[in-house]
């Protein structure tokens, strides 16, 4: 039962791009309690607002900037890391949100594994996320490691992403290689 | 976006209906550049991401990868699990044959080896088919299994129909590459009028004998063979049987069942169906071709069928129930003609119109091309009549009648006098014209044409 109430929730897009703003709001709200800098809940209630304009206007940029004006007003709040991870992990799941309020606009049929295979990869990735941030946070604190790791790990994290990059390249030359055509049997 | 090429191919699965399948369209997705593009998702995030490892490296303030992580993280794992979209869509309707008002369901099979995590398919029908809900659609295609979806379509007019276009977004698991795919589809609906199940025929015991079946016991000329027996004594040589004489050493003849049945010639007057008037009026031609063509095959007449309008479509006359379906298929098309610009009232179908043929023809006679026709098959001998469907009178209201500027009151004026006198001249030859007004339903008015011709018969007027 409540397997389908969910399901019936989440197969609107209004209700997905609702969640966009209720979402960022609850963590604005998370944040400002934690913050003794004032001022900061109205930078985030404005990016919020930003980031529901996105989601109705099917524009993720727009969506992104107001990620990105959210993220700025967390780091002026001055809050715990572990509270900066969460509010990351939520902007992720914001983005995606709005990603699937584009998907379920006007209201279509949704098959269900389509929300849950969104669900589970979000999780999985936002909890991957986590546990790598805090080793890697954890490690970089250490005084000895933090001026040799650190250089290193953002070189590692570059040069992950060109390969990927390169990776891809490869694969999508081989996808859209012309072939020439086959003679006829 | 540039359409997709098609692969025509017939569906593994066909109605069980009709016991037969429905042909099918399918497009394939393997290798189409289009769905390998990046998407703003995956912008978004590298923009966000890079922002963020230059602010922490800039402040020197490693917190700050906090906020941005997910975000490089599902960019790095969006690049790396990428894999092209390998697969195809066919799409199909259940039943090619609906009539107006009826449901079609239109299936939409997704087939993917690799699979495809989010595809939406959304379907554009042409005019004369309305949506029955959403023709929107989200599924996930599941490693080498095919997902179909299934979409409701109601006849809103009778024609040919078609899905136009399928419109397929497909997404990877982070939304972050993809694309969309727009496919010109061939799906046709062919949707009839609801009026196809009324049957009528013109009474035709002139040209008729039925006894029991449809073959009488007579003797006479004709091509069923009834007997054969001794050349007689006034006896045509015509009939003589060649093989039996020679095998008897004497002359034989062949006796045959006399042909009774009528030849009926149907024409229909495609005029244009630009407003909402003449559609109706063409509506009502096309019903009351189809009730004549189906009384009178049922009765083992022959049934030819003549449309006249923008081009010409000639059927000759021919027995059975696949010369229904024939005459079905002519006068739906009638619906989807285009607007006539030039008419060719000179078909060479005219000469090989059977002389003693019955000719109807439904056509408001607003065209002197027609009448000319209708007078030069009058003129060969033939047997016509003509039913006139007329038009509704508009209800003028003053503001309307206002609008209505006096040039159109009086072309309009001009073009019943015109018709008045197309009218008079067909009579004066002899050819039986009824009016058809609105509201009479078909069978009413082919009594009317019926009892018409009798008296016409009775008066030698032939």
């Amino acid at each position: 039962m409540l397997t389908w109430q969910i399901d019936r929730i989440l197969r609107a897009g209004p209700l997905c791009a609702v969640a966009t703003l209720l979402l960022p709001i609850a963590l604005a709200l998370l944040v400002n309690a934690q913050s003794d800098t004032e001022n900061v809940l109205g930078i985030m209630l404005v990016a919020s607002g930003i980031i529901l304009i996105g989601s109705i206007a099917g524009s993720t940029l727009t969506s992104g900037l107001g990620c990105a004006l959210f993220g700025l007003g967390t780091l002026v709040a001055e809050v715990p890391v572990a509270l900066m991870a969460a509010v990351g992990s939520g902007l992720y799941i914001t983005l995606v949100l709005h990603d699937l309020a584009g998907a379920f606009h006007r209201g279509p049929r949704i098959n269900p594994t389509v929300w849950r295979d969104a669900a589970v990869t979000t999780l999985v990735l936002t909890a991957l996320t986590a546990v790598a941030f805090a080793v890697t946070y954890t490690i970089g604190g250490l005084a000895t490691w933090q001026s040799i790791v650190v250089p290193f790990a953002i070189a590692a994290i570059g040069f992950s992403a060109k390969l990927a990059a390169d990776a891809h390249r490869t694969s999508a030359r081989q996808l859209t290689a012309r072939r020439s055509p086959q003679p006829d049997e | 976006m540039a359409p997709r090429s098609l692969t025509p191919g017939v569906a593994t699965k066909g109605s069980a209906a009709e016991g037969r399948s429905e042909p099918s369209t399918t497009v394939r997705l393997t290798g189409d550049r289009d769905l390998a593009r990046r998407l703003p998702f995956f912008d978004v995030c590298c923009l966000i991401a890079v922002a963020g490892l230059a602010t922490a490296i800039g402040f020197r303030r490693p917190e700050i990868l906090a906020l941005t992580t997910p975000f490089l993280i599902a960019a790095a794992a969006g690049l790396a699990l990428w894999r092209p979209i390998d697969g195809q869509i066919s799409i199909r309707a259940d039943r090619s044959r609906i009539l107006e008002g009826e449901e079609v369901t239109i299936l939409v099979d997704i087939t993917s080896t690799s699979g495809v995590p989010r595809v939406e398919i959304e379907l554009e029908p042409s005019a004369r088919l309305a949506a029955v809900g959403s023709l929107r659609a989200v599924t996930t295609v599941r490693p080498g299994s095919t997902a179909t979806l299934a979409f409701t379509v109601r006849g809103s007019e009778w024609g040919i129909a078609r899905i136009t276009k399928l419109t397929a977004r497909l997404n990877d698991r982070f939304s972050m590459f993809g694309g969309q795919a727009d496919v010109f589809t061939d799906t046709t609906v062919t949707i009839g009028l609801p009026e196809d199940r009324i049957s009528a025929s013109l009474e035709a015991e002139r040209f008729r004998r039925i006894v029991g079946s449809h073959q009488s016991n007579d003797r006479g000329q004709g091509m069923e063979i009834a007997d054969i027996r001794p050349f007689q004594p006034g006896d045509s040589t015509r009939n003589i049987n060649w093989r039996i004489s020679n095998r008897r050493q004497e002359p034989w003849v062949t006796l045959r069942h006399p042909d009774r049945s009528t030849t009926m010639v149907v024409i229909v007057d495609a005029h244009d169906g630009g407003d909402d008037e003449q559609r109706i009026t063409q509506r009502r031609s096309v019903s009351a071709a189809m009730a004549l063509s189906r009384g009178h095959l049922a009765m083992h007449d022959r049934v030819g069928l003549l449309v006249v309008g923008h081009t010409v479509q000639w059927l000759p006359p021919k027995l059975g129930r696949n010369q229904l379906f024939q005459i079905a298929d002519h006068l739906v098309a009638v619906s989807n003609a285009p607007e006539a610009s030039r008419r060719m009232y000179r078909p060479p179908a005219v000469s090989t119109i059977p002389n003693n043929a019955i000719v109807v023809a439904v056509s408001p006679l607003r065209d002197p091309l027609m009448v000319a026709l209708v007078a030069e098959i009058r003129s060969r001998g033939n047997p016509v009549s003509v039913l006139v469907p007329e038009s509704r009178q508009p209800t003028a209201t003053r503001a309307r009648l206002r609008i209505t500027s006096r040039t159109n009151e009086q072309a309009r004026r001009l073009a019943a006098v015109e018709q008045q006198i197309g009218v008079q001249s067909l009579r004066e030859r002899g050819v039986g014209i009824v009016a058809w007004v609105p509201d009479d339903p078909v069978v009413t008015v082919i009594d009317q044409i019926r009892q018409l011709r009798m008296a016409m018969a009775r008066g030698r007027s032939w």
